[in-house]
């Protein structure tokens, strides 16, 4: 459809809410440190349920629930466009191309607002749900921030479950590669729910403790919110602008494990495909790869495919497991754990996975509670959602660059 | 150039039915899905339901979303079209899925416990159907497609930007073949939502919900020429605008032309014919022909399906465009009967999404010489 020029693909601007910070320098900090954003559950009345605690997101409560993640992801957006030096409202932002991955977009709102109609005494309103399709829902939020970005180009929103974010960017990385965008604006976005907090402690995946992913002891997730965003463009148009890179996109993987709604295809199988075919894209070989940003959830077969995937495709790698620190933020895992390979590469150093004391056997993966200086130059973040959906990313800071200065 | 990528099976679930002859018939005859007029408080729907029990059967399906049983249902008719055997062949890695679709989410099974705050009302299956990938997820499971599973939910623009999307999966590598389609089921949601639309809009609105589903096959050039399966139509250009504010002059849909025809490498005065988003939305239809006029000097024979199909929301660009193929196959172009005498029927055709929050999608296709 347009000319095809394989572009090398640049990351030059990252964005990132977590519950441990708002802000790219604001979480590394403390996630280095190995801090914990869990703590009791505020945004909504987990009273009735059996697990109380998640990692919210702190100091947006001046906006409604019904554009929460709205405000999440313009936040980062926002951050991750000043870090590549560009203006927003600009005309670059108007016609790059703009990828958001969620899970469910502005869902808190809308439970809210069934609180308030319970409270006086009524039923759900259609036009409430009609609302929510159109307007507050997930591509509601996609145009919301667009609109203040000043973006009018290509919008695309895509849920493919907690892979959101990870194929948002590997959306982006295709077009960027066919020449069909110069820059692209991608991430994900997810806040907690009451209505997925319940169905979670219903099918009892949540820890009511702590989640220590890979862990022989670990007993499940810990549910998290957030955003991240990063830019991504042509090496030649970040020459161009002489702005430094933080890494490269060097390959990109998807796979659907086409096993289960729910439960991952235990033998690992859709994850090793989605990681062998990034290491194919990468031209890179498994000793290149230093380490593994890991889904790593918490949860007893979750963890152990992954872990076996990472073995068969890898062999025995060094894993972080963010998620023990910031929560699964759902939608945004993905692009959430992307950023933290991108600055674990800057800095030289995979975070720690909190609470991990000692790694199941069953689990060939080399993890620690304390951070693991690296001395390569390629690292792969990994993504898996409900339905089977596996992204897989490898970024690097190979060759001349120029990189940005740790 | 870029490698050219084809079109070579169709799958349908609509209201008339699956059956090609059938759709392509109400289309030439341009038949209405439902009276329409003023103050419509209760659509009318095409209800796919009972033909979905009747071609799939009842056990193992019952409970899962008609969304889903759709998906699977147009996919695996894309596939037979396109003389493909789903997991039967060895290439099951290399089939990958891209899904427009969206969820009636105020699901009042998942929000009840929330009322009673009774944990012990909590379904746990629930949590599979909440997920708006569920229906790619189960069409992958069905058609054995572990490529990739990809659910666009960008709205009425997403069964359009499926067809692109899946044409760039292609292109890159990540599969051999895609199905790429939108579907949208009947729920409460879509009622409100249209009868909303219609209320909003105009006191006279009158668009009608519709449901269903269309999946194309896609393939590159050479996969397709080396079985020797023949392509409907090439996959020839793409585009997509939005803007900021209201667009009555249909400036989204300007855009997204100019692109799709320049992708294409296409002049305006070549297209051939248009299948046009036109819902029968006031607003939207004039925003749509502002956009269309200050592209084309001479604006091309229009067709509005929807008139057909009713407006299906995640669907509705994969509907215009499966109804593009089936119609150029057959040489005619609807509601224009005159349009091609010689019944050769329209070569390049433009197929358009528009959406309320002022996007709008546009896809070329070409049919092969």
């Amino acid at each position: 459809m347009s000319s095809h020029k394989p572009a090398e693909v640049w990351v030059t601007g990252l964005g990132l809410i977590t519950p441990l910070g708002n802000g790219v320098a604001e979480t590394w900090t403390p996630l280095l440190a190995g801090q914990s954003g869990a703590g009791p559950i505020t945004r909504f009345d987990a009273s009735w349920l059996a697990v109380q605690i998640a990692a919210e997101v702190q100091g947006f409560n001046t906006h409604a629930p019904q554009e929460l993640a709205s405000a999440l992801c313009l936040s980062a957006a926002v951050e991750a466009l000043r870090d590549a030096a560009l203006p927003v409202g600009g005309a670059a932002v108007a016609d790059m191309d703009w990828i958001v991955g969620t899970s469910r977009g502005e869902f808190l709102g809308l439970e809210q607002s069934s609180h308030h109609q319970w409270a006086r005494g009524q039923d759900e309103d259609p036009g409430l749900a009609a609302a929510f399709l159109t307007d507050n829902a997930s591509y509601g939020l996609l145009d919301r921030i667009a609109d203040q970005l000043g973006q009018t180009g290509r919008r695309t929103l895509i849920s493919n479950a907690c892979a959101s974010g990870g194929y948002a960017i590997g959306q982006g990385v295709t077009r960027i590669r066919q020449g069909l965008a110069t820059q692209v604006l991608c991430g994900g976005v997810d806040v907690l729910s009451e209505v997925y907090h319940s169905f979670f402690c219903g099918i009892r995946s949540l820890t009511a403790t702590a989640c220590r992913p890979f862990d022989a002891q670990r007993d499940g997730l810990l549910l998290g919110e957030g955003a991240a965003v990063l830019l991504l463009e042509t090496a030649d148009e970040a020459r161009r602008r002489n702005v430094k890179a933080w890494a490269r996109v060097a390959g990109t993987g998807w796979s659907c494990d086409a096993y289960h709604l729910a439960i991952p295809d235990p033998s690992g199988d859709g994850v090793a495909l989605a990681l062998r075919r990034a290491l194919a894209e990468s031209q890179l070989s498994p000793e290149n790869i230093t380490g593994v940003v890991a889904h790593g959830t918490g949860t007893v077969s979750n963890d152990l495919a992954e872990a076996r995937a990472i073995k068969r495709v890898l062999g025995k790698k060094p894993v972080t497991a963010p998620k023990s620190m910031l929560g699964h933020a759902m939608g945004a895992s993905g692009a959430i754990e992307s950023v933290i390979a991108i600055l674990a590469l800057h800095h030289r150093v995979l975070p720690p996975t909190l609470g991990h004391e000692q790694t199941d056997p069953a689990c060939p993966v080399i993890c620690s509670n304390q951070p693991q200086p690296m001395t390569g130059t390629a690292l792969l973040a990994n993504a898996a959602g409900f339905g089977g959906n596996n992204a897989c990313l490898i970024f690097d800071r190979a060759g001349e660059g120029p990189w940005r200065d740790a | 150039m870029p490698e050219r990528v084809g079109i070579t099976g169709v799958g349908w679930v609509t209201g008339l039915g699956d059956d090609p002859e059938i759709i392509a018939n109400a289309l030439r005859l341009a038949r209405p899905v439902a009276a329409t007029g003023a103050g419509l408080t209760e659509p009318a729907f095409y209800d796919v339901t009972l033909m979905l029990k009747t071609l799939l059967g009842g056990r193992g399906w019952r409970h899962h979303r008609r969304a889903a049983l759709m998906a699977c249902l147009a996919g695996r008719s894309a596939l037979r079209d396109g003389g493909v055997s789903s997991g039967s062949d060895g290439t099951q890695d290399d089939l990958g899925l891209v899904l427009a679709y969206n969820h009636d989410i105020l699901s009042k099974p998942a929000f009840q416990p929330l009322r009673t705050k009774n944990a012990a009302e909590v379904l746990p299956f629930y949590l599979m159907n909440l997920s708006i990938n569920a229906s790619a997820s189960l069409a992958a499971i069905d058609l054995k497609a572990r490529g990739f599973a990809l659910t666009l939910t960008s709205g009425f623009t997403a069964g359009l930007e499926a067809l692109a999307a899946g044409v760039e999966a292609l292109r890159d590598g990540r599969a051999m073949r895609v199905l790429a389609g939108g579907v949208e089921e009947k729920t409460e949601t879509l009622v409100s939502s249209v009868a909303g639309q219609n209320q909003a809009t105009h006191p006279r609105g009158h668009v009608v919900p519709g449901e269903g589903c269309a999946m194309l096959l896609l393939e590159r050039e050479q996969d397709a020429a080396g079985r020797g399966q023949p392509v409907k139509a090439w996959v020839a250009g793409f585009g997509m605008g939005a803007q900021r504010t209201g667009d009555p002059a249909g400036l989204a849909t300007e855009r997204a032309v100019r692109q799709a025809l320049h992708s294409a490498r296409l002049a305006p005065a070549e297209v051939d014919g248009v299948y046009l988003s036109a819902n029968g939305d006031p607003v939207l239809d004039a925003a749509e022909a502002g956009g269309l006029a200050r592209v084309f000097l001479a604006p091309p024979p229009g067709a509005a399906v929807k008139q057909v199909f009713g407006e299906t929301l995640h669907a509705a660009g994969s509907l215009n465009a499966a109804a593009a193929v089936l119609c150029a196959e057959r040489g005619f172009f609807p509601g224009h009967p005159g349009a091609f005498l010689s019944g050769a029927g329209p070569r390049r055709i433009l197929v358009l999404a528009q959406d309320p929050n002022r996007r709008a999608a546009a896809l070329m296709l070409a049919r092969p010489e």
